[in-house]
């Protein structure tokens, strides 16, 4: 039970929303005449919240999906019509506009603007991807003889992008690595992305075992030693990113 | 150009379909392109695109995806032909109120209404502009948006780990939800990169088509043609649900935060499309259960619900036989029961070939 209530804590995201919705089905509930939209608006959903709380349906779903997911039987709820419906419907005749606006203001200031999130930022391209994943993507293609199949590594604020850009360019880590429990232990993550200061030798063995052509480094993470000494070449410095080759790692075809 | 083209295959298409959908499955012969039509136009052509992808991916070596974008290109194009015979021919039957009849009639329905249709006007079109101009970041793109990628690139569905590039073989669970592949095939038709397609192009087509169910939703609620106000009503509702998608954010978890930050992935469209369309339906056939339209739409809804993931069938279904169980207590009317069979059995479907594959 605490498992579904932490579930439906985090939903609502502890804003005032929630209560929102709650406050419209009782006003439904009283003032709802219409045996239909009571059905639908009010019954129903109460009855599928009701559901949702039950812990045998949460363990059944986790048989089924993982348990992360449950929430989304919540989707079944019409939330924002039932909010929508009863401020429209909260004056009656031609004092509908005080309801309504009641009902924008509390969602102004009930709720969380989607553009204020830190996940959403200027479109630097059409793409919507930064534009160093494309700038990175297209410097390693132009220097990879026409090979479909390059091998490279970079570091984790590229690791999303640079393969909804071209999949010509293969990651020797990708997401997997970064959600518990999905992969395996990766050396080239391991030497690239867990010290504080990037090992120069530990890095260049575990690119050479995954037959990495191309090394790209966020120019401001320290390291120890010198990749140059251990083979590599530096390339460039692109949009912040050191990118070294491999001279000894062919191209596969 | 291409845009051309890409619009033609997202839009012109689909939306033609819906006149075929309405005359094949809805019996209406007059005409004319309504909200539904284009709804069902879109749910016709998900579920053209499931219902060719599912056996390519299986039977053929390496799923061959340029062999699938043919064949879904010639079945949608064969049904918006049909669409427009029917559109053409049913000219002379038109019914219904026309584009420019809704505007005088928010116009004369007071300064309420027009402010409210102004309001939810500009909103709508904000979250288009901000759709198009801002990028929202999310880590399953680096899975389905790039599984889109990969087979306008390789030419095959699901035979690569989009994380990595290694070959695999077919991962079942996410393979029969094929939404990846719509947005592949509009790309290739196009020629515009699929990750253009995914983040600046589909949300401008979801979001409007959210926007129409809740439109649709708007004159089901306030359906009392002796209502002066009604227009303004409605209007104010669109307002207030627009607000409400935008201040919606609460969580990671929520329609609205999913609707606008992530709108192209499959479990959105679950969220902000086909479970308020269902409802929708629902609401409608609990209004008037003689009318075969919102049975026919749930059915279309529940044939495509395959296409996005596979949470959307359990979910359409639970949906669907709760919205049974309800208004069949309410309205004691068995049409509703029989009437949504054809859908719940649909969703049924999906689910057990979902579990059993």
């Amino acid at each position: 039970m605490r498992e579904i209530l932490t579930i439906l804590s985090e939903y609502a995201g502890g804003k005032a929303l929630a209560v929102l919705y709650a406050a419209a089905l009782v006003f439904l509930l009283v003032r709802e005449k219409d045996a239909v939209k009571r059905a639908l608006f009010v019954y129903m959903p109460l009855c599928i919240l009701a559901v949702f709380m039950l812990p045998p349906v949460y363990r059944l779903y986790m048989h089924i999906e993982e348990a992360a997911t449950y929430y989304r039987l919540l989707w079944m709820l019409p939330m924002t019509a039932t909010v929508a419906y009863a401020a429209v419907s909260l004056c009656r005749g031609k004092r509908f506009y005080i309801g309504a606006l009641a009902g924008m203001a509390a969602a102004v200031l009930f709720g969380s603007c989607v553009y204020g999130s830190r996940f959403m930022a200027p479109a630097e391209n059409r793409l919507h991807i930064p534009q160093a994943a494309v700038d990175v993507s297209d410097y390693l293609l132009s220097l990879s003889e026409g090979s479909e199949n390059v091998t490279i590594a970079v570091p984790g604020e590229l690791i999303h992008f640079i393969r909804q850009y071209d999949t010509r360019l293969r990651l020797a880590y990708g997401r997997e690595v970064y959600v518990a429990g999905w992969s395996d232990r990766n050396a080239v993550y391991e030497a690239m992305e867990l010290p504080e200061k990037i090992d120069a030798a530990e890095l260049a063995e575990a690119a050479k075992q995954y037959r990495c052509n191309f090394l790209v480094l966020n120019a401001v993470r320290p390291m120890n030693g010198d990749l140059r000494e251990e083979g590599y070449e530096l390339l460039a410095l692109l949009d912040g990113y050191y990118i070294y080759r491999d001279p000894d790692m062919p191209f596969q075809y | 150009m291409k845009l051309a083209v890409l619009l033609f295959f997202m839009v012109l298409l689909p939306v033609l379909a819906g006149a075929a959908a309405d005359r094949v499955f809805c019996g209406a012969a007059d005409g004319r392109i309504r909200p539904g039509t284009v709804l069902r136009g879109y749910f016709l052509s998900f579920f053209l695109c499931e219902a060719i992808a599912l056996p390519v991916l299986f039977l053929t070596p390496l799923g061959d995806f340029v062999l699938f974008a043919r064949i879904y290109a010639v079945l949608l194009s064969a049904c918006a032909a049909a669409g427009l015979v029917f559109l053409i021919r049913g000219r002379k039957h038109r019914t219904g109120v026309s584009i420019s009849a809704y505007l005088q009639k928010v116009r004369d329905s007071g300064p309420w209404a027009l402010l409210f249709a102004a309001a939810a006007l500009i909103l709508y079109l904000f979250m288009i502009y901000k759709a198009y101009t801002v990028a929202s970041f999310d880590g399953d793109d680096a899975y389905y948006v790039t599984q889109s990628v990969l087979s306008v690139q390789t030419g095959t569905m699901y035979r690569y780990l989009p994380y990595t590039g290694i070959t695999t073989t077919v991962d079942m669970r996410h393979a029969m939800a094929l939404f990846p592949m719509w947005t592949a095939a509009l790309s290739s038709y196009s020629g515009i990169h699929p990750t253009i397609v995914a983040h600046s192009i589909e949300p401008l087509v979801f979001i409007t088509l959210s926007a129409l169910t809740f439109l649709r939703f708007s004159g089901v609620l306030f359906d009392d043609a002796d209502d002066p106000d009604r227009t303004g009503r409605r209007a104010a509702f669109m307002a207030v649900v627009f607000l409400l998608w935008i201040f919606g954010c609460v969580s990671l978890y929520t329609p609205e935060t999913f609707l606008l930050t992530r709108t192209w992935q499959g479990k959105s469209v679950l969220a902000n499309l086909l479970l308020p369309a269902a409802l929708c339906c629902l609401l409608r056939a609990g209004k008037r259960p003689e009318e075969r339209e919102p049975y026919a739409e749930a059915f279309l809804l529940c044939l495509s619900s395959g296409l996005f993931t596979s949470m959307a069938p359990v979910l359409l279904l639970l949906l669907t036989a709760a919205g049974m169980l309800f208004l069949t207590l309410a309205r004691k009317d068995g049409r509703i029961v029989r009437g949504f069979l054809p859908a719940a059995g649909t969703a049924l479907a999906y689910l057990i070939m979902i579990m059993t594959a």
